[in-house]
């Protein structure tokens, strides 16, 4: 039977391939061969399509066979099986998966099938941190937080690293924003006796035009969004045209959340970026407020791109916390736990110094 | 004519020559509202006090100070007649036109008589009979306030109302206790904030292209102008502006 996955293997020496973070090139890290990305492609064409045509007869008998009881229809629905075309082994994965690696032996594993009836990928942001870059960054952000528990660093160890391929919707708009605002310009005036303000009120039109490139959306329902906006900005200039051979050795989804879905997202964040530009012409008023916005998108384009990503997980008391790392510019985000004691004995401490001084203030001043 | 004689008058008051400065009596009455028995009671109570206490008083009743600002007019009679006493001088303006009064406090007597303690303890003291048109109580209430507040601090070596060295202030206590408390807990929100950097994302500036912004439209329409007036705050109490430098005080109306 044919493997309905294919594993990219170095044609030299049979090793698994993988896309090393900062290279351009596919490297066997086993025989040092470089591979560029159009010669992989050419080179695992053939196999892909072996692979697709063997996952469809897969899936075609798929919820019938079960001899215990029967998968319900969202589960067969979610659930695939896939053989590791290097052990042998059944890969159990969701139906957004598009690269993995198998547990048994750890081969990268892509499973072409799932890049059917999907749009392709325009682009590629390529993993430039490695996973040691990872783990360096990830101990880097423990630093500096007055409040994390002393033993969460010492009893802390890193439970999974998982580099993934985040499916994004990249935006461009070209859009017409009009506002009106109540500003105000403020003239004191001070006389022997009394102060005179004078609060001269306008009332201000903006309209404009402009342009903005590639707003990042994530496109899967597994990320979480703000997770997604965290890690952001991306260095754009490094964005390469998209060739499946970058997903090998990484986890890659495909995406799961329309561009439609996703754009409320990228127009909420234009508005208010358009508000702030047409605002910022206001400057010489002394006090402003929005009364009335409307912004019109004149040109609206999407594209769709993979990004890079460290996903790390820790346990501390039982409990997992998740941190990400932009696999591109190294950004660790996350939430760290903290400790209440601390929590409530510096603040109380600081109270205690702050109060004889105020009291020292309030007594000098009156 | 009137309103120059008025002011004739007054400048003859406020701008006595220092030598006619030792000849005028403490209590001065240009508006005709004291009898001169009061005033002989009032002029021997006040040398009495003066004596006891080695400090100046003066008192004046004015028909109208023609315009001219009852603080400075204060500040002028207290520096023309009554600023060489040993341990300070004090005067009460009072004009009847307007119906106001001040007060003004040589730079000794207002370390004595504070315009914090001292100047409202003086006018709750007489206003009540100024208003009721007791001009001898009057005089005779600020005399005694006066004398009172000297004893005061002769015999407790600070000024009326203020605390003894290390006293603490309940009031002053009391606000910087809830200030520090405030201040802790906005201390503990930004470290507990500071163990998370992960934050939705509001706007899109990284994103826009800084060169295609154009302005189609700049429109300004003036609508109105309000007007907030709100006088300026100075060491005395109660009046209408402050007192030159080196002097304190404060008055009101009646």
């Amino acid at each position: 039977m044919a493997d309905s996955s294919v594993s990219y293997k170095c044609p030299n020496c049979g090793a698994p391939l993988s896309f090393l973070p900062g290279k351009k090139t596919v490297t066997c890290e086993y025989c040092g061969t470089e591979f560029e990305v159009s010669a992989i492609e050419e080179l695992f064409r053939d196999k892909q399509e072996m692979a697709v045509q063997a996952a469809e007869a897969q899936e075609a008998k798929w919820a019938t066979e079960d001899a215990g009881s029967e998968w319900t229809s969202d589960e067969a629905k979610a659930l695939h099986a896939f053989t590791c075309s290097s052990c042998g082994a059944e890969l159990v994965c969701d139906e957004n998966t598009m690269a993995t690696e198998c547990v048994y032996c750890g081969n990268p594993t892509m499973i072409p099938k799932r890049f059917d009836g999907m749009l392709k990928p325009d682009y590629v942001i390529p993993f430039k941190k490695t996973k040691a870059d990872a783990v360096a960054a990830l101990k880097e952000f423990y630093k500096g937080h007055m409040l994390l528990p002393s033993n969460f660093t010492a009893n802390n160890r890193v439970e999974a690293i998982q580099p993934m391929y985040v499916p994004f919707w990249l935006f461009d708009s070209k859009i017409t924003a009009q506002a009106d605002f109540r500003a105000e310009k403020h003239h004191v005036i001070t006389t022997p006796k009394e102060i005179i303000t004078e609060v001269s009120v306008f009332k201000c039109r903006r309209k404009g035009i402009m342009s903005f490139e590639r707003i990042p959306v994530d496109g899967s329902k597994k990320m979480d969004d703000t997770y997604m906006e965290s890690i952001e900005p991306f260095n754009y200039s490094e964005l390469e045209k998209f060739s499946a051979a970058y997903l090998t050795g990484y986890l890659a989804d495909k995406y799961d959340v329309t561009a439609e879905s996703s754009s409320a997202r990228a127009d909420r964040r234009v508005e208010n970026s358009a508000i702030e530009v047409l605002q910022s012409s206001l400057e010489n008023f002394d006090a402003v407020q929005l009364e009335d916005a409307a912004i019109k998108k004149d040109v609206g384009q999407v594209s769709y791109a993979m990004v890079p990503v460290w996903i790390l997980t820790t346990r501390y008391n039982d409990r997992p916390y998740t941190f990400m790392m932009n696999g591109q510019t190294g950004k660790v985000v996350g939430s760290l736990p903290y400790d209440k004691t601390k929590a409530f004995l510096y603040p109380a401490l600081c109270s205690l110094v702050l109060m004889p001084i105020l009291y020292f203030l309030i007594i000098t001043l009156t | 004519m009137k309103k120059f004689l008025s002011l004739l008058a007054l400048f003859l008051l406020i701008n006595f020559s220092v030598a006619g400065a030792a000849r005028l009596d403490p209590v001065t009455d240009k508006a005709k509202v004291l009898k001169p028995t009061e005033i002989e009671l009032l002029n021997q109570k006040i040398r009495g006090v003066e004596q006891k206490h080695k400090i100046k008083i003066g008192v004046a009743f004015v028909k109208s100070l023609g315009g001219q600002d009852i603080i400075q007019a204060s500040d002028d009679f207290i520096d023309d007649n009554f600023a060489n006493g040993k341990n300070g001088g004090i005067v009460l303006l009072v004009d009847m036109e307007s119906r106001k009064y001040e007060m003004s406090t040589d730079s000794r007597m207002l370390n004595i008589i504070t315009d914090s303690h001292g100047i409202p303890h003086l006018k709750d003291s007489f206003q009540s009979d100024l208003s009721a048109g007791n001009y001898f109580g009057a005089v005779n209430n600020f005399v005694g306030g006066v004398d009172e507040l000297m004893t005061y601090y002769e015999t407790n070596g600070i000024a009326y109302g203020q605390r003894k060295p290390g006293e603490i202030d309940p009031m002053a206590a009391m606000i910087s206790f809830a200030l520090a408390i405030f201040g802790g807990v906005m201390i503990r929100s930004t470290l507990i904030g500071s163990m998370s950097n992960v934050h939705r994302a509001k706007e899109a500036t990284d994103y826009l292209q800084k060169n295609s912004v154009k302005f189609l439209e700049n429109r300004d329409t003036f609508l109105f102008m309000n007007v907030q007036r709100k006088p300026r705050g100075g060491s005395r109490s109660g009046g209408s502006g402050g007192h030159s430098s080196g002097h304190g005080g404060g008055g009101g109306s009646f």
